[in-house]
């Protein structure tokens, strides 16, 4: 079945399903021996950006900062649709996202009271956060990040910190020219490979012509708090980005009718996980957490979701 | 049913490169069982150490040349020392994965983001 992703702000009843479905999430164990399925994406999250790819070095991972950064992010947000639908028993379902580029264009103040952040929605900012539906009681951050880089378990509350390292959150002229810049040569990604190419990979996860940090990276700079480690799925915002993320990636193969995903599979064995048919990295390969790929996909399977799921629009 | 969940892994292996060298594995049942008892589960990170962390290599070729400038930290905060996993990138700007989205051009400004960040490792303070 095609799914529709549609703005969070524009389907009341997609958002209640979203933040009641991550909520079950929290409760819903697929083995006595596992965290609950809210948490083991979560631990997939930071062993994927811990896994160093080559291990020779610290900056290029199993999930950013290289080419695999918007595929496998795609295969986390088709599993986390897969079992929000399980849990809300409604096959319809389709994720929602949140275009951070519109707020990006109201004023830095303006931008802390979005709708977005009100009691309906996600609730705000704060540490603990106190409003809506994420509060103390209502949500447990359950495992986290040390500063050695370590899973810790935790048992407190969630936290957002609104603004606090940058103050705005990314424009529509960003992400237009984030889109923009490849032509007339769209290139997905190139050497060297990571924080320093000049791609259009780089350039929405955000690194190109930092500081300042940009694009996806910003999102998560600009909420602060949780969003700003390893565990940062914790915050149940981060699909919300990711997601719009992947329609700005799906925007941009349409544009330029999909262009070529790079590297390709001659590539060095230093980019094992990122190349076209590497298996990227998993957790698991129990059909109950993966239903649809049992761990094993890689990016050349989710080039084109079609299939499984479009956007109410790609108009950026 | 996949009843494997017990020896579950991190697959990275690549079915057209099978001489790749096998790419750390886990198994959630493991790190579940960490984090119940031990309350922690430590990554292994191969040969490196807290020190590596910061020491960062950058590597360049102009003309022909090859380039190598290595940057080595020291950092202490209230009188200890930290090794946060710092990386300097090609334009100069610093990085640390642990605060994955973020790069300063500023190593100060970096690491009052870290202590806001693990308030559990910085405690005291105000």
């Amino acid at each position: 079945m095609v799914v529709t992703r549609v703005n969070i702000l524009d389907n009341e009843s997609v958002r209640n399903q979203f933040i009641r479905g991550v909520k079950l999430l929290k409760d819903d164990i697929l083995h006595p021996e596992w965290p609950n399925t809210y948490d083991l994406l979560v631990i997939w999250h930071y062993i994927a950006m811990n896994t160093f790819t080559p291990a020779s070095q610290m900056v290029r991972n199993a999930a950013h900062i290289g080419p695999v950064f918007l595929p496998w992010h795609r295969w986390m947000l088709i599993l986390l649709e897969r079992h929000l639908q399980r849990v809300l028993n409604d096959d319809n379902f389709g994720l929602p996202y949140w275009d951070w580029s519109k707020d990006g264009e109201l004023s830095p103040s303006e931008q802390k009271t979005a709708l977005l952040w009100s009691d309906a929605f996600l609730g705000g900012t704060g540490s603990p956060v106190t409003t809506g539906p994420f509060t103390e009681g209502s949500w447990k951050v359950n495992v986290a990040e040390d500063i050695d880089g370590n899973l810790i378990r935790t048992n407190r509350s969630l936290t957002r910190n609104f603004g606090a390292i940058i103050a705005n959150l990314p424009t529509k002229a960003e992400v237009r020219t984030a889109v923009d810049r490849g032509q007339p040569n769209v290139v997905y990604d190139t050497a060297p490979w990571d924080i320093n190419s000049i791609s259009f990979r780089n350039e929405l996860e955000g690194w190109v012509n930092i500081p300042p940090t940009r694009l996806h990276n910003a999102v998560h700079v600009w909420v602060g708090g949780d969003m700003l480690t390893g565990t940062s799925p914790n915050d149940p915002v981060f699909y919300l980005n990711h997601c719009n993320v992947d329609r700005i990636w799906s925007s941009w193969t349409k544009k330029y009718n999909n262009p070529e995903y790079l590297p390709g599979n001659n590539e060095s064995s230093d980019l094992q996980g990122h190349r076209l048919n590497d298996l990227m990295a998993s957790i698991t390969e129990d059909d109950q957490f993966d239903p649809l790929f049992r761990g094993k996909v890689s990016p050349k399977d989710l080039l084109d979701p079609s299939t499984r799921y479009v956007y109410d629009t790609l108009e950026l | 049913m996949n009843n494997d969940h017990n020896h579950d892994q991190n697959h990275m292996d690549n079915g057209s490169h099978g001489h790749d060298p096998p790419i750390k594995k886990h198994n959630i049942t493991e790190i579940n069982k960490m984090l119940n008892i031990d309350g922690k589960y430590i990554m292994d990170r191969g040969s490196h150490t807290h020190h590596d962390n910061l020491v960062s290599i950058r590597k360049d070729e102009y003309k022909g040349h090859k380039i190598s400038i290595t940057t080595t930290y020291d950092i202490e905060v209230d009188g200890k020392q930290i090794f946060p996993p710092l990386h300097v990138n090609n334009n100069g700007s610093v990085s640390a994965h642990i605060v994955p989205n973020y790069a300063s051009s500023s190593v100060i400004e970096l690491m009052r983001i870290l202590i806001d960040s693990f308030p559990e490792d910085f405690k005291g303070g105000n």
